[in-house]
Order: C-alpha cells, then sequence, then structure tokens
C-alpha cells in the first residue's frame, strides 16, 4: 500500500529527526577525527584499533545506540497508539484495504525511515572524520571495512525496537503509553547496567554469571561484537579493550598465569561468552517474530 | 444474493459488562435514506462503527452487499462520515482528500480528478490549501463527508453529520446530503439529533433505545401507527359545528380552528362534511395532522420509559 508507506516514511524523516541524525553524525565525527590526528604513532596496527574502537564505541553508543533507539521508539509507539489517539485511525480503517495492509505498510515506512536516518548519521560520521583526522588510504578502508557490521547490528536493533513498539503501540491508546517501555529498555540497554557494573567494579564484588541473562546491555554488545566479527573482530591492546568492556561487557579480563607473565596485576582482554551469541540472536530472532505476529493478530481484532 | 446491502444479525456489542448494542437485527434496502435515531449512549455511533468495522461485534454477524463487515470488498461499498473526524494536522484540504482516495484505491490521476470533483460538489475550491485541521466545524463536517464518497461508494454512513452547526450549515449539509441521495442513487443511514431536519430527507426511520431496536419502519407507516388522530378544522361557522360535536369528540380551539382528538378519525370527517353539507357551511379547512419524527419520536421514547416504568413496578 505505497501511499501509506509513503506518509509513514515522510512522518519518519521529520526535520527534527534529520537534524538529529545530522547531529549525531556530526558529534561522532568530529570526536573521532579530533582523537584521531596524533602525532606520534606508535603502530600502524596499534592505531587502526584505537580509532577502531573509538569508533565502534562511538557507534554502539551514539549511532546505533541513543540515536536510533530513540528514534525507532518515537516512531514506531505512534505508529498506530499516535493515529488511535488523534481520532485518524478511524477512517484509516473504514477505507477497503485490510488492518494487515495497513499495518504492513507502516512498518516498512517507518523502518526505511529510520535506515535513512541511520545511514544519514553514519555517513556524516565516517566524512567528518576521515576529513578532520586527516587519515590516510589504508586508515580509511580500515575504518570504513566495519560499516556492512554498523549496518547489520542498526538492522537487529532497529527490528528488535520497532517490533516491541509496533506491539506496545497496537495494545496502548496512547503513545506515550508505548513509547515509556522502550524508553526505560534504552536506559536499560545503555545505562544502569554500566552504571551497576562501575560500581561493582569498584567495591570488588564478582559478578555472577547468571546476571548475564537480565543484562541487556551485554546481550546488545555481543551482538555488536558478532556482528563486528563478521567484518574482521574487534582487536586490540589489553588497555585498548579496557574501557569497551568497562562499557559494554563484551570482553572480560582474565588474569594470566603469574608464572608465565612476572607482576601480580598481568590480565589480558577476553570475549566473554557467558552466553553463546548464537543463542542470543536465535531469543532476540524470536521476540522479534513474536511481537510482529502478536501486532498483526491485536491489530486484525482491535476495536478503533 | 441478497437484497439488502446492509444486513446485521443478531448483533451484540458489549464493552466490559456495558452492552451498547443488544442483539441488533437491521436490514437495509438499496436506495432507501433511512434515519438512525436514538437518544444519547443509545448505541447508534457503536452500530455504525460496527457496520464499518471499526468495531467487531460481542456476538451476531453482518453483510454488506454479501461481504462480511470489515472486509475489503465491504468496506469499498461504505463511506463513513463519524460523528467526530479528526484531521491530520498537517495535511491542507486538498492534500487530505487526495490521500483518502488515494487510500481508497484510486490511482493517482483519477484521485486527482475526484478531488477537485468533491472540491467543486462541496464548495471547497477557495479554501483548498488550507489545513483542514483549522477549518470551522462546518466545513469540518464538509470535507468528513466529501471524504466519505471519495470512491463512489453505493452506502453512506453519517453519523450526526449536522451535530454541533448552526441552522444555516445544517441545511447546507443536508442540502448537500439530498443533491447526493438523488444524484448518486445512494442508499444512506444518518443519525441525528434534529428530527425536523431528518424527517425531510429520509423515507424509513429505526429507533434505537438502550442498544434495542424499538422501531424499524417506513417513516409514512411508523406515522400512521402511532398517529393519535388529530383533525384540525375550520368552517365559516365554527361555534356550529362545535354545537353538534362537542359532546361526541374531544376539542380544543387552536388560533380560531378546532382541533379535534379522537380515534374515529374517519367518523369525525364523515360527521363534518355532513355538517357542512347540511348546514350550507363553507369548509376552509379539513386537514389531518401529519405525525412529524420529533412527535413520533416523542412518542415512542415516552412509551418506553413508561413501559420501563411498569417493569421496574412489576419487579
Amino acid at each position: 500500500m505505497k501511499v501509506i508507506f509513503r506518509r509513514t516514511l515522510e512522518e519518519s524523516l521529520r526535520i527534527p529527526a534529520i537534524i538529529i541524525s545530522i547531529l549525531a553524525g556530526v558529534l561522532a565525527g568530529v570526536a573521532l577525527g579530533r582523537t584521531a590526528n596524533y602525532n606520534t604513532i606508535p603502530a600502524f596496527s596499534y592505531y587502526m584499533n584505537a580509532l577502531l574502537i573509538r569508533q565502534h564505541m562511538a557507534v554502539f553508543f551514539l549511532i546505533n545506540g541513543v540515536v536510533l533507539m530513540t528514534m525507532i521508539s518515537a516512531i514506531s509507539s505512534g505508529l498506530i497508539a499516535g493515529e488511535v489517539h488523534e481520532g485518524t485511525l478511524r477512517i484509516l480503517i473504514t477505507k477497503p484495504n485490510s488492518r494487515s495492509t495497513i499495518l504492513v505498510s507502516k512498518i516498512l515506512g517507518m523502518l526505511t525511515g529510520t535506515a535513512i536516518l541511520s545511514l544519514l548519521a553514519l555517513t556524516i560520521m565516517y566524512i567528518i572524520e576521515i576529513f578532520m583526522g586527516k587519515l590516510d588510504g589504508n586508515l580509511v578502508s580500515g575504518l570504513l571495512s566495519y560499516a556492512p557490521a554498523y549496518l547489520l547490528y542498526g538492522t537487529i536493533v532497529t527490528l528488535f525496537f520497532s517490533s516491541l513498539g509496533v506491539l506496545l503501540s497496537c495494545i496502548a491508546k496512547r503513545k506515550v503509553v508505548a513509547l515509556l517501555p522502550l524508553l526505560a529498555i534504552m536506559i536499560v540497554t545503555l545505562g544502569l547496567p554500566i552504571v551497576f557494573r562501575i560500581v561493582m567494579e569498584f567495591a570488588s564484588v564478582e559478578m555472577s554469571p547468571i546476571l548475564s541473562l537480565v543484562d541487556l546491555n551485554y546481550h546488545f554488545s555481543s551482538i555488536f561484537r558478532w556482528c563486528c566479527d563478521l567484518c574482521g573482530g574487534i582487536h586490540g591492546t589489553a588497555g585498548q579493550l579496557e574501557s569497551l568492556a568497562m562499557l559494554t561487557n563484551m570482553f572480560e579480563a582474565r588474569r594470566m598465569d603469574p608464572d608465565v607473565v612476572r607482576g601480580p596485576a598481568s590480565a589480558i582482554m577476553k570475549e566473554n561468552n557467558s552466553l553463546p551469541i548464537m543463542g542470543i540472536l536465535a531469543v532476540y530472532g524470536l521476540l522479534i517474530c513474536i511481537n510482529y505476529l502478536s501486532s498483526f493478530i491485536i491489530i486484525r481484532k482491535k476495536d478503533v | 444474493m441478497s437484497e439488502y446491502c446492509i444486513e446485521l444479525k443478531n448483533v451484540t456489542k458489549k464493552f466490559g459488562k456495558f452492552t451498547a448494542v443488544d442483539d441488533v437485527s437491521i436490514r437495509l434496502e438499496p436506495g432507501k435514506v433511512y434515519g438512525f435515531v436514538g437518544p444519547n449512549g443509545a448505541g447508534k455511533s457503536t452500530t455504525m462503527a460496527i457496520i464499518m468495522g471499526a468495531l467487531f461485534p460481542t456476538k451476531g454477524t453482518g453483510r454488506v452487499f454479501n461481504h462480511p463487515l470489515a472486509t475489503p470488498g465491504a468496506l469499498k461499498e461504505l463511506g463513513y462520515s463519524p460523528e467526530f473526524t479528526s484531521f491530520y494536522s498537517d495535511m491542507s484540504c486538498v492534500e487530505y482528500l487526495y490521500y483518502m482516495a488515494t487510500l481508497a484505491g484510486l490511482s493517482s490521476d483519477e484521485a486527482i480528478k475526484r478531488t477537485n470533483e468533491l472540491l467543486d460538489q462541496f464548495d471547497l475550491k477557495q479554501h483548498a490549501n488550507r489545513k483542514v485541521a483549522k477549518f470551522s466545524t462546518g466545513m469540518k463536517k464538509k470535507v468528513s463527508l466529501a471524504q466519505s464518497m471519495i470512491h463512489r461508494p453505493k452506502v453512506l454512513l453519517l453519523d450526526e453529520p449536522t451535530a454541533n452547526l448552526d441552522p444555516t450549515s445544517r441545511q447546507e449539509i443536508l442540502d448537500t446530503v439530498r443533491k447526493m441521495v438523488e444524484e448518486e442513487n445512494l442508499t444512506v443511514l444518518i443519525s441525528s439529533h434534529v428530527l425536523t431536519e431528518l424527517e425531510t430527507i429520509i423515507n424509513h426511520v429505526i429507533m434505537i433505545d438502550h442498544g434495542h431496536i424499538i422501531l424499524d419502519a417506513p417513516i409514512h407507516e411508523a406515522q400512521e401507527k402511532f398517529k393519535q388522530g388529530i383533525l384540525l378544522v375550520d368552517t365559516s361557522n365554527n361555534d356550529l359545528v362545535l354545537e353538534k360535536l362537542a359532546n361526541r369528540y374531544e376539542y380544543r380551539i387552536e388560533e380560531e380552528d378546532i382541533r379535534f382528538n379522537t380515534i374515529e378519525i374517519e367518523q369525525l370527517k364523515k360527521d363534518i362534511v355532513g355538517i357542512v353539507y347540511n348546514e350550507n357551511l363553507t369548509l376552509n379547512m379539513l386537514k389531518e395532522e401529519v405525525l412529524s419524527l420529533d412527535s413520533l419520536y416523542k412518542q415512542i421514547m415516552e412509551g418506553e420509559t413508561k413501559n420501563e416504568g411498569n417493569i421496574q413496578k412489576n419487579a
């Protein structure tokens, strides 16, 4: 249903959303470009990894994180609930189209819109990073080689948050009711577990691996790491990976054998595989399917 | 193939414990204008929303030109103007109608053509590029009516099309509906509280109260059934007429006319004609009062209330 697709796409690409995407791209690009302008380069791979880890963090937290999650939450939560609240859905569903067709068109319009916004932010980030950092060809191709990973991760985030947003939007009668749980999930994904982890780290409390089951930050960061693995993986020294580990839980410190390395504090950063990545992907894939399927079932029988 | 364009069978709609529509069965024949009347909360809008597929019945079924309710086949035949139409705040009148036309399955060219036709028909051309959300209530009603007609449906469902309008706008809307009905041979189900206006366009009345249909009949049949036998008489010598009939019939004087009230209306007519003939009087007026929809409504609703009172007393 082209007309609903186009309308939803237009609504997704409103000026504030475009401005936020541009700002996110500029912010990430400037942050990466400024730090990229080194005078002393110890080694190519060291420099490359340092740049990449910063870039991964910018994408994970900002572009495919706060910005994408907020935008997809805002758009998907209003997809049906917004029209119910404003009273426009009643006219929409009394035109000769099936409700499923209407929902499919809206979902496709929303996904296309967020894909465009995400691509816009990513492109701007790359352009500013490359030109501001005055990076040479090898570095540029190294940084760009992770673009497919970012897009894939963005797609997974979009599908998960949008499926939940659409489901809540089909249930709720007001957009805000559908939006709040999504924002809560975003905070749980990108904020609270990190704070909790840092506090526990300082208190020297050992975290139980069972917490991985409910640690959304760990789930999403593991998916992000898996996407990056498809494009060459995330590498770096223990120091480079440490900050990433603290913020994402995708790596963990493993103490080395003191007989091999002298000194008590020697540790290496290892991938945190508390949960199998395929298991995480399967569960989230299943949730996405259930959410979308439930949305269609609900909308077909919803009193408007 | 059903001869009815809309058929509801034993439809019930409950919202939690509240029953909005209770075992309603109605049939709408093509080409007729149905007035759907009843007090607030009687179930008119709910019934219309069920026909339009916006609400699903708790029990019962229905068909629109043999298509089950809420299917694209049924919706293609229906045009709907709700009591409160909401518009997209960012759309102008022309954009809104074009959007509705394309939603209804018209191609881009057809949508442009139909939008222009309706802008002309509803006298909205000069406001075409203004935001609909900022229109006056009367103009919004017009746009709502126009969108209901956009795909040339065979049946129109108009929920309170004249509500909250000034008399001029009400007349304008009703004239437009009348014109549409005549030109396009539509079947219309129209609900309204302004019964005096409604009776000028309908030829069938459906009354609903507390979710029950309490009257479903052609308007003239309903008037015949519920008329109270009121005859207005004016002759050259009303005093003489009264002298001869006052002891047999109930009457009162109304602006120098005699207003008889009797169930033996045919006998009264014969008696008056007899007096006029025998006494060589001039008969200025002999008119049987037609029951207005408003009076009909009051009579039936009062009857309902009395019945309810009796039921409560008996209980």
